[in-house]
């Protein structure tokens, strides 16, 4: 059941009423049911996953408060429940590739015709759950939380249906409290419905207004088929538009979520905060996916001694947890290369700031010429990295790479060669049109203006009139319908 | 506070209200109306106020105007007829006539009688039901025709027009292509070189299979419902040089007209193989038809008065 689906509207409207209608202190399982249902929609099987790592990590909760003063016993279950939870997400995610890959190596060496790939399902968010339920376990062995008692309570946790299959990872620290208070949130609260239904508005904004027009250009140029077909240019518009495709299609389902959860009371993490304003690659992390970046920080580099054991330890360490995002991005190894590029620029970033500093840092003093130059050049990197994400692999990502460089043909911008990817004249001025909107969204975001809040002062007229011009544009420019298969989120596959 | 409960309450019924009815105006505007044209004006008409409703395929709406048919013999009519109409479309347009106008007479019109078809393409099929409104004969005819993930786009073809906000034009907008009784006129004309090839009235031939018996539904709608039923057929030609339509084609249809004959004069229905006429109408090859198939405008308005002034229209 696809958020850009009129399943999902139907869905949505239906649990919101019975939400709203039915005694506070039952609310929760109104939204149990409702999220096991929604996940079910894609395969009942699903459901036995997610009823697993639920089981495991609810369990492992109380035996830990019950061994709270038995430091081994501790450190025992929680191993036990990560290793668990890796292993599901190993088998289910991983699996079939590290026997590819197994498959190739032993091929090379002459004796690997034996082994056969698994075709194994990917369950629909796999990822995500399962991070969420490890994070919720490290932190009750932690002390930052303590064990949920109710176990339909702790099973919504785990699945509340906004941001069960692409995010937010929500921590029980911040979610876990408002599940617990549930009967205390105001039924009818016309602001946040309103506000909730405007971030949601705006998610399907930049998934079917931008994301999926972007894709007709993307999947075009990136064809695995025909990608030699295309130089120069014409590539880096296709790439550019790539970069605009996947954070309209990840940002678009988070602001989705995000809204729907806040129409029904609730406050989800924000997710993005303008990535492509980054001034550095740091900083760029601290702005996408922003719930995944603190989980590894929180989680893993954290643990493996973050900055405290040394430079050198400290660059190892940013390289691991680089290297695993890519790989929790996708079982391939290109995902691997991506994540490997942003480590090693990351570590560069950190090697080279003194010399910055000491050298540079006078041509680019805090000026706004400055700060464009430094996004520019941060986006062109990340641009160039998501290419290895988008290809099909790494040598496609290398011929792409060297037919971005040449040859020289920035005519292609004029002579309207691009109007032959896909989109006609009309549609490429839409998406053009579209984009520039997203921009000055997220230079409100990036000046911490907050457009929702804006509107929401304004008399009655405006609002409704804000939201009915809103629904009008996305349903006659979005893309859905019969020619088109309502597309997944991209993010839906990690 | 109940008070503010109740503000509430209403002010998100008149919300949503406004809401619906801005996307039932842009539904209209975004139709094709080359598919949606007949049945919105048909949804417009106000109840049980036409006498004559057409039903049939294009060899009809492209045959008779029933704006000449109101304006010159006072006929109240209206055309309901879609292309492509398979004899199943037909029974239910029926029930649509019925249930919206209770007129007095169908006049159906049977060409697709002859070529067996009971389902069209998901495409074709929209000529049908786009404009129709949502009753319950739209409801079953979906049910029979159309396959059940298709459906959606038949009740919200919003869902397949979005995309013509490149190409939307004045009629969109106004919907002035399809006159109010649901008329329509083609301007062009097509030289044709040859007669129309008739067989032997008595030649006959086996309706295809499935027919009879949607027919015979026609018949008893029509009886059960007190209103009148005429079959007739409207004379067409077939293009030797590059149609897939070819003569022989041409005279089995006619060959399963003639057996149709046979089975209006069994049940007592009036029947109107208008191929055995084509004299009296007085059709001229180089100035009458806009293809082999159909009639322009100035063919359509020979033919509609034929029908009038005959008394087979009324």
């Amino acid at each position: 059941m696809l958020f850009n689906s009129l399943t999902f509207l139907i869905f949505f409207a239906i649990t919101l009423i019975g939400y709203f209608l039915i005694p506070k202190k039952a609310r929760y399982l109104w939204l149990l049911a409702a999220s096991y249902y929604f996940y079910a929609s894609w395969n009942l099987r699903y459901v036995l996953l997610l009823l697993s790592t639920t089981v495991i990590s609810y369990a492992t909760a109380l035996f830990l408060e019950r061994f709270s003063e038995r430091a081994k016993a501790k450190a025992l279950t929680l191993t036990v429940c990560l290793s668990l939870n890796l292993g599901l997400l190993c088998y289910f995610k991983y699996f079939g590739f590290l026997a590819q890959t197994l498959q190739k190596v032993l091929t090379k060496l002459g004796t690997g015709a034996g082994i056969s790939v698994p075709e194994i399902l990917l369950p629909m968010g796999i990822s995500f759950y399962l991070f969420q339920s490890m994070g919720y376990a490290i932190d009750v062995y932690r002390g930052t939380v303590k064990a949920e008692k109710n176990p339909l309570r702790f099973a919504l946790f785990l699945s509340f249906f906004p941001q069960l299959v692409a995010g937010p990872i929500e921590r029980a620290e911040r979610l876990g409290p408002q599940l617990r208070n549930m009967d205390q949130i105001k039924v009818w609260d016309a602001k946040r419905i309103q506000k909730g239904a405007l971030i949601m508005l705006y998610g399907y904004f930049m998934k079917m207004i931008i994301a999926d027009r972007a894709a007709i250009i993307v999947d075009t140029v990136f064809d695995p088929v025909t990608y030699g077909n295309y130089t120069g240019f014409t590539v880096w518009v296709a790439a550019i538009l790539f970069s605009i495709q996947i954070y309209c299609d990840f940002a678009g389902y988070t602001y989705i979520a995000i809204g729907a959860a806040k129409v029904m009371g609730f406050d989800l993490m924000q997710n993005f905060r303008a990535p492509y304003l980054s001034r550095s690659v740091k900083e760029f992390w601290d702005r996408w996916h922003i719930s995944l970046s603190k989980w590894f920080r929180d989680y893993l580099y954290f643990p493996l001694g973050g900055s405290r054991k040394g430079k050198v330890r400290k660059y190892i360490n940013i390289m691991i947890v680089f290297l695993l995002s890519g790989l929790w991005h996708g079982a391939g190894w290109h995902f691997v290369f991506w994540g490997g590029m942003h480590g090693i620029l990351r570590v560069l970033e950190e090697v080279c700031t003194p010399f910055y500093e000491k050298h540079l840092a006078k041509w680019f003093h805090d000026s706004f010429a400055a700060r464009t130059v430094k996004r520019i050049v941060v986006f062109l990197f990340v641009t160039a990295a998501w290419v290895a994400f988008r290809a099909s692999g790494i040598r496609q990502t290398f011929d792409l790479w060297k037919s971005m460089l040449k040859p020289f043909n920035p005519w292609v911008l004029v002579d309207r060669s691009l109007y032959g990817l896909g989109l006609d004249e009309k549609d490429f001025r839409v998406l053009v049109l579209a984009i520039l909107f997203m921009i000055l969204v997220d230079l409100a975001i990036h000046w911490k203006k907050s457009l929702s809040d804006a509107i929401l002062a304004q008399p009655l007229w405006f609002r409704w009139l804000v939201f009915y011009v809103g629904i009008a544009v996305i349903l006659i420019f979005g893309i859905y319908g019969a020619q088109y298969q309502a597309t997944e989120f991209i993010y839906f596959q990690f | 506070m109940a008070k503010k409960v109740l503000r509430n309450i209403v002010l998100t019924i008149i919300f949503i209200a406004i809401l619906c009815f801005g996307l039932f105006w842009l539904d209209r505007i975004f139709l094709l109306k080359d598919t949606g044209g007949v049945q919105l004006r048909f949804s417009s008409l106000k109840r049980d106020s036409v006498d004559t409703v057409f039903v049939g395929t294009s060899h009809l709406f492209c045959g008779i105007d029933p704006d000449i048919l109101y304006e010159e013999y006072g006929i109240n009519s209206f055309m309901l007829a879609t292309s492509g109409q398979t004899l199943p479309m037909t029974y239910y347009a029926t029930m649509e006539a019925i249930q919206y106008q209770h007129p007095k007479r169908i006049i159906f019109e049977v060409c697709y009688v002859a070529n067996g078809l009971i389902t069209i393409s998901n495409e074709m099929s929209h000529y049908f039901f786009d404009g129709m409104p949502n009753c319950e004969a739209k409801k079953l005819a979906l049910e029979e025709l159309v396959a059940k993930e298709d459906r959606i786009y038949f009740y919200l073809p919003f869902g397949i027009y979005h995309t013509r906000w490149k190409e939307l034009e004045k009629k969109d907008f106004l919907n002035d292509e399809v006159s109010e009784r649901g008329g329509v006129h083609f301007a062009r004309t097509y030289n044709m070189t040859s007669d129309i090839p008739l067989v032997h009235p008595m030649e006959t031939e086996e309706m295809p299979e499935g027919m009879e018996e949607w027919l015979e539904k026609i018949v008893a709608l029509c009886k059960e419902n007190q209103v009148e039923l005429i079959l007739c057929v409207a004379p067409y030609n077939s293009q030797y040089e590059y149609d897939e339509y070819t003569i022989e084609d041409l005279k089995r249809s006619e060959r399963v007209f003639n057996t149709v004959g046979d089975f209006a004069a069994e049940r007592g229905l009036e029947w109107h193989n208008l191929f055995y006429e084509l004299d009296e109408i007085g059709l001229d090859n180089a100035t009458d038809w806009m293809d082999t198939q159909h009639l322009n405008q100035n063919g359509q308005a020979k033919f509609t008065r034929y029908m009038a002034e005959q008394g087979y229209v009324r």
